[in-house]
């Protein structure tokens, strides 16, 4: 049977699949094997398109070039520039021309030789790829924050369960040992039990007010847009589109991916959602950038606990996650660790204690699980969840309400105008709902 | 002996006047003051009560502006010209003293920095203010009091850099064109070569002074001037206030010599001068960028509303959703505002731009109201896409209808969005109508019907899947099936799992394709196992 009727993927070895297939599918058979020639080990080899070849896009691709069991064959960016330059990197590091670069992402998504994407888009973009690859069998490795609203996350999340499909987001941070230790010592009770988490993003963002200008050549501009509202160029695309709300909500959204995504994992809440959300934003009045360059909003969960979330500037202890609890606190962020008292960082989590997953390689857990079909360390429910904070934090801020929230449910309690902004309507065609 | 002494100041300060003319920095060319003296009004525009005496003062504890003696000049030769008023110069701390100041009707800030009050003085200027005098402030007025909150504040602003820098020509708009004091500008904005002074909030704010004009920033150069801010895209020139029964005048500008020969400035500084004096009784009451919501203010907001483009200026726009938000717990004013909304989205003279900022209003405040001017924009190929993303969110049967209608009467990417909100809003009565689509000779048109159908899954829904999923070739195979495994994710949701593992089992079937194979067998093992338990 191997091989044969299911000339790709081995994924559905008769009654074995089924006992697994809760979690995913046990056999992973690149589409190397089929007789592509290589250089590695054809086995071993996952077929991977690049999809957004901006900085992040390309920094995520050029480690994946660095995997020997990996082969890139297409790259795919709206705008000509990136697109060219991405496939030079990759033609540079194979001493060919056989990469191929694409305006379109859905070409990439339905060539059947591809097992994976890396997804780097702008936020707005995030959810249309996913849902459509999904469909297709791709397993995916996408960038934070999962989504722009609610609603496409939970779309995102239903795709990529309904098709078993492997997913792993850039909350790299999940991958490095200061965080897996500040989270392993929190969740096994070290500082007592948790009562407030405070968790510190950058502040700023855009300033400036950008006149109406000719679209580059070779940019897509239209395309680039996509499901967001349609609106003349004005130099913002490529980096400065996370201050426009339309495409993203700034150092927030940006940042909630990951440090929010660490203060939950820390708590053990990172399925799951608070019940009360209220807070304050900045918002710019006037020029071409409008997501909060300051903000700070409290969210309260089932069980009592609440977690601050501001700009670094508003929090004690500025940028990253601190959990205060009965017996003192654990702090972490980029580069430092800290704890009171200090001898909480030594301890050791003895046999019998809670052990979180462990992964020193975000790219490398992706492409192991890609292969064992086993869960990733940053799967998509908790990606999810953990951007879910940050918009309902840009909710209650743009709302100025105290917002009650059901996370079962995903919807505001007595709230119908905050619901509305659970989800945006997409300019036509584009649809992550009905595609 | 107290009058010798005023009249000693008053020589010390003519010697100090004199000496300042021999200054270097000070010097003042006979041919800048001819353009001075051709410049500066030669009437008063209302008449005094009475001789009026201002007091000059330039001393500068900071930085020192060389434009100082050009203002000197020019305010003693305007009084003298205008017959308004006379002028005494000084760098005198004790002219604030309670015995020198009381003589003068005002004080001018000509540039003064970082003075510095003690007690008695700062009682004795309080005083004078609030007593029913008043200030006059030129520049880097503002650049003062700052031990001395309640002085900062009774300016209305205090400097906070300039990142149009002397030397720069910048754009200022009129903020009150009918003011009286602003009769000079005769309403029309103008261009500047000199350097801005930024004051920023909440010292300076709309709601605590009348601001008459400010930099225009729809203007490329003033607008991204290295250093601007969001915040600085309402940086006042001009402002008044009353203070208790005391007036405060600032302008901004004169930091540039020539600033000191401009026709127009003068006489604002003049009708400003006889403010202060309260000789020209006009309206300070403060208008605040948002407003009261109320008559003419609100009319003139949503006239800007109509005229916005991209790369103007927002804040009109940010005024509204202000409104908007704080207008949440009136229904009254949020029907109010809805209406206004629509007027513009109505009117034929409104931009792009400005109806699709109301759109996107509408959107979370639009109600059945709305539908009616909302769905007759569906039809329109250009405002189909930007009144969809009103009724999408807006709640109702009246919507769904309005959607269903439009329909019929779309073609091409227009349908498509439309098929899109229907399924967005699950609205089951559009599914015949769907199915029907099904077999659209637009591709497009008939996966986004397929897509639909899935995210309505209703009986129907189902029905008409299960019979195109067969039928469909090409990509749509894949929507078909993608919808129809929808369907069977519905059914388990609401407890049908016979009717689903029908579903799931076809869908497992080996000719289908290998990712709908998958998820089937997902499907069949979810169901299995909840029954094993």
């Amino acid at each position: 049977m191997k091989g044969k009727n299911f000339s790709r993927r081995d994924f559905l070895t008769g009654a074995a699949g089924a006992a697994v297939a809760a979690v995913g599918f046990p056999y992973f058979v690149p589409a190397s094997i089929l007789g592509q020639a290589g250089t590695t080990p054809p086995s071993n080899r996952i077929v991977m398109g690049c999809i957004g070849m901006g900085g992040q896009g390309t920094g995520n691709m050029q480690g994946f070039l660095g995997k020997n069991e990996v082969q890139v064959v297409a790259v795919c960016d709206v705008d000509k520039r990136n697109r060219d330059k991405a496939k030079k990197i990759v033609d540079g590091k194979y001493n060919n021309s056989d990469c191929k670069a694409y305006l379109d992402f859905r070409e990439v998504i339905e060539r059947q030789d591809i097992d994976a994407l890396s997804l780097a888009t702008p936020d707005h973009w995030h959810s249309i790829p996913v849902v459509m690859a999904a469909k297709t069998g791709k397993d995916m490795y996408g960038e934070k924050p999962l989504a722009r609203t609610i609603r496409e996350g939970r779309a995102m999340v239903k795709a990529v369960t309904r098709y078993g499909r492997i997913w792993q987001t850039g909350s790299w941070q999940r991958s490095v040992a200061d965080f897996h230790h500040a989270c392993e010592l929190v969740r096994n009770g070290r500082v007592g039990k948790v009562h407030l988490v405070e968790v510190g993003l950058p502040t700023g963002g855009g300033s400036d007010n950008k006149a109406v200008q000719p679209v580059p050549e070779g940019f897509d501009w239209d395309f680039w847009l996509g499901p967001a509202p349609w609106m003349p160029y004005r130099g913002v695309s490529h980096w400065d589109w996370r201050w426009v709300m339309d495409y993203s909500g700034g150092q927030l959204t940006d940042w909630a991916g990951h440090h929010i995504d660490i203060a939950h994992w820390g708590l053990g809440l990172d399925r799951t959602g608070p019940v009360e959300i209220e807070g304050k934003g900045n918002y710019p009045k006037d020029g071409t950038f409008d997501a909060a360059t300051e903000y700070k909003f409290t969210c309260k969960y089932a069980n009592g606990l609440t977690i601050i979330v501001a700009n670094d500037r508003q929090q004690p202890k500025g940028m990253g996650a601190v959990w205060y609890g009965e017996k003192g606190w654990v702090h972490v962020d980029r580069g430092r660790i800290a704890s009171d008292p200090p001898s909480v960082l030594k301890e050791v989590i003895g046999p019998g204690e809670i052990k979180l997953y462990e992964s020193r390689d975000h790219q490398q857990n992706f492409l192991d699980c890609v292969k064992s079909r086993k869960e990733t360390i940053a799967p998509i429910e908790i990606a999810h969840r953990s951007i879910s904070v940050g918009l309902l934090g840009e909710i209650a801020m743009l709302t100025g309400r105290k917002l009650k929230w059901d996370p079962e449910k995903e919807i505001f309690t007595a709230d119908e105008e905050a619901n509305r902004m659970l989800s945006r309507p997409f300019r036509s065609p584009w649809s992550a709902f009905n595609v | 002996m107290k009058r010798l002494k005023i009249s000693n100041m008053v020589l010390l300060v003519i010697c100090c006047l004199s000496i300042f003319a021999g200054n270097s920095w000070g010097q003042v060319k006979p041919e800048e003051l001819a353009k001075i003296e051709q410049a500066v009004p030669t009437k008063a525009t209302m008449q005094s009560a009475k001789p009026r005496k201002l007091l000059v003062f330039n001393l500068c504890n900071g930085f020192k502006h060389d434009s100082i003696p050009y203002w000197d000049k020019a305010l003693e030769i305007m009084g003298a010209k205008s017959g308004v008023y006379s002028v005494v110069v000084s760098s005198d701390m004790a002219m604030f003293k309670p015995e020198n100041l009381n003589q003068f009707d005002a004080v001018c800030l000509n540039n003064t920095t970082r003075l510095q009050f003690d007690e008695p003085l700062r009682k004795s200027l309080m005083d004078f203010v609030k007593g029913g005098k008043g200030i006059v402030g030129i520049h880097a007025a503002t650049d003062n009091f700052y031990e001395w909150p309640e002085a900062a504040e009774m300016m209305g602003g205090q400097f906070a850099g300039h990142p149009w820098g002397g030397g720069g020509t910048w754009a200022i708009k009129i903020d009150e064109p009918n003011h009286p004091l602003m009769a000079a500008f005769k309403g029309k904005g103008f261009k500047i070569q000199d350097e801005i002074y930024r004051t920023k909030p909440p010292l300076y704010s709309r709601t605590k002074q009348r601001v008459l004009m400010s930099l225009d920033m729809s203007d490329g150069p003033t607008r991204s001037a290295e250093g601007v801010t969001p915040e600085d895209m309402d940086t006042g020139i001009s402002w008044i206030k009353s203070y208790d029964k005391g007036r405060i005048f600032y302008c901004a500008l004169g930091h540039d010599h020539a600033v000191t020969w401009n026709p127009a400035v003068l006489q604002h500084f003049l009708d400003g001068i006889q403010f202060v004096f309260g000789d020209y009784k006009v309206d300070t009451k403060p208008k605040p960028l948002v407003i009261s919501g109320k008559g003419s203010e609100m009319d003139e907001l949503f006239a800007k509303i109509k005229t916005y483009d991209w790369g103007q200026s927002r804040a009109p726009l940010s005024e509204v959703s202000e409104l908007i938000r704080k207008a949440h717990t009136s229904p009254e004013q949020l029907k109010q505002m809805e209406k206004n909304l629509l007027e513009v989205l109505v009117g034929a003279d409104a931009t792009y731009a400005g109806k699709q900022f109301v759109c996107r209003e509408l959107s979370i405040i639009g109600t059945e109201q709305s539908v009616p001017a909302l769905g007759a924009m569906l039809t329109d190929e250009k405002m189909s896409d930007m009144a969809r993303y009103a009724l999408e969110r807006i709640p109702g049967a009246a919507v769904d209808e309005a959607l269903r209608n439009a329909l019929g009467k779309t073609s091409g990417k227009t349908k498509v969005g439309i098929i899109n909100s229907l399924g967005q809003r699950r609205d089951s009565k559009a599914v015949s109508a769907l199915g029907e689509l099904v077999g659209d000779s637009d591709q497009m048109v008939a996966g986004a019907a397929l897509g639909a159908l899935g995210q309505i899954a209703d009986a129907q829904a189902t029905k008409i899947l299960a019979d195109a999923k067969d039928k469909v070739t090409g990509k749509l195979q894949l929507v078909a099936l993608d919808a129809y495994l929808k369907c069977a994710d519905k059914l388990v949701a609401e407890g049908e799992k016979d009717q689903a593992l029908a579903i799931y089992k076809e869908l497992y079937k080996e000719n289908q394709p290998k990712p709908i194979r998958t998820a089937a067998l997902r499907g069949i093992v979810s169901i299995t196992k909840k029954e094993e338990k």
